[in-house]
């Protein structure tokens, strides 16, 4: 069955979808000016309990690792992790709630987490600017995300046929849906106005463009073909089909010596922001599970 | 590895799994802003002392050495597992393609040492 998918349906659906966190916006609009980040940051802590928890939960979990004393505000926050570490735990817990508003999993939000961290990881090898990597990575699969929520029964029938007979997933949602969700991601993170950079990484992670190319599109095409290999998180569905020839060359890796590090720091990485996100990604999860389900 | 010598793996673990007596694997030098706040070499015992120490300059993860002390028949069925299951994630790859062989081979690396 053909079911087609048009940019204005993805448009469209945007409006009745919950917010895209705008503080993701305005710490990208910061970036350059710690005190203008740290203020952004400051005030949108101030006016999220929820998030305000998170952060602090976070910090006070890595802080009980150093036997610090207990974290109270966002001041004492950032002294003790560091701004980049903050600005990450704020980024990453409002992509995780927004997510799972949107109907995200367990395994997606995993997922999601581990493609990041490569991401970070192999973006200090060319000089990527760690916070493009972490967003690219937590959401290159938001088309994904989209079709499960629009497309929930083809999404289905789509999965266990992979299971049966694997071939890469955007080829059959190419074929069911005329576009496939690297593209429903990329319009999606248009819509939303998230730099060109990112929106590229998520149009082009399955598949990048081997003309144009950038550093970040190469960096999260393999950061996510390194979390499936690596089978972190662990799922049935981890696949590996196709990597681009100058994937490893674009992120400016040498595999013969570069490779074995990156892939145990990634792994070790993993470990430990899952340490500390799980428990309160799994509370957010429980959140929405008693929440009514958004309008579809 | 010398002849009759214990083999060695090199782990990398988050700070959470480390543990007093363990041996740094590859050094840890850790950077805040241009200044150098932690600076450990390759070789040296982590004390209990030093957990902490880890954590409070933000560390998230060391590489370790120990001794690999599996049989080399524990070693082989770890091994033929790992292989089994990437052989599974790559089902359906372009093997021959030399970017997916050379991943392939280094995350079997990887798992060998694991």
């Amino acid at each position: 069955m053909k079911l087609q998918v048009s940019r204005h349906d993805i448009e469209r659906s945007l409006t009745a979808l919950p917010a895209f966190p705008r503080v993701v916006l305005d710490i990208l609009d910061a970036l350059n000016d710690d005190n203008a980040s740290t203020a952004t940051l400051a005030s949108h802590v101030q006016h999220d309990p929820v998030i305000a928890g998170r952060v602090l939960s976070a910090t006070h979990r890595a802080a009980q690792l150093g036997q610090r004393r207990v974290v109270k505000d966002l001041y004492a926050a950032v002294s003790l992790l560091g701004l980049q570490r903050i600005r990450e735990i704020v980024l990453t817990a409002n992509l995780a709630d927004f997510t799972h508003l949107i109907g995200a999993e367990g395994s997606f939000w995993e997922h999601s987490l581990a493609v990041s961290i490569a991401a970070q990881e192999l973006g200090n090898h060319c000089g990527l600017n760690p916070n493009y990597a972490l967003i690219a990575g937590l959401l290159h699969d938001i088309g994904l995300l989209w079709l499960t929520h629009y497309q929930a029964e083809t999404q289905m029938q789509i999965g266990e046929a992979l299971a049966r007979h694997p071939t890469p997933r955007h080829d059959v949602e190419r074929a069911t849906f005329g576009m496939d969700h690297c593209e429903i991601g990329y319009h999606m993170a248009r819509g939303w106005h998230l730099p060109e950079e990112i929106c590229q990484s998520i149009a082009q992670h399955h598949q990048p463009d081997t003309a144009q190319t950038s550093s970040l599109v190469a960096v999260t095409h393999l950061a996510e073909n390194i979390c499936n290999g690596l089978d972190i998180p662990q799922r049935e569905q981890n696949r590996v089909t196709h990597i681009a020839d100058n994937a490893f060359a674009l992120a400016g890796i040498k595999p013969e010596q570069e490779l074995a590090g990156l892939l145990g720091r990634i792994e070790a990485r993993y470990l430990h922001a899952r340490a500390l996100f799980m428990d309160e990604m799994s509370e957010a999860a429980n959140r929405e599970s008693c929440a009514s389900p958004p309008t579809r | 590895m010398l002849p009759g010598s214990q083999p060695v793996r090199l782990r990398h673990l988050p700070i959470f799994s480390l543990e007093a007596g363990m041996v740094l694997g590859r050094p840890i030098l850790l950077v805040e802003q241009t200044r150098v706040t932690l600076n450990l070499p390759a070789g040296a015992s982590i004390s209990a002392a030093m957990l902490p120490q880890l954590a409070m300059h933000k560390a998230e993860y060391a590489c370790i050495q120990e001794p690999d002390m599996r049989t080399e028949q524990a070693r082989e069925s770890s091994h033929r597992q790992a292989e089994a299951r990437l052989d599974e994630i790559f089902r359906g790859s372009e093997q021959k393609q030399s970017s997916v062989r050379t991943l392939y081979d280094a995350l079997l690396a990887h798992r060998n040492t694991q």
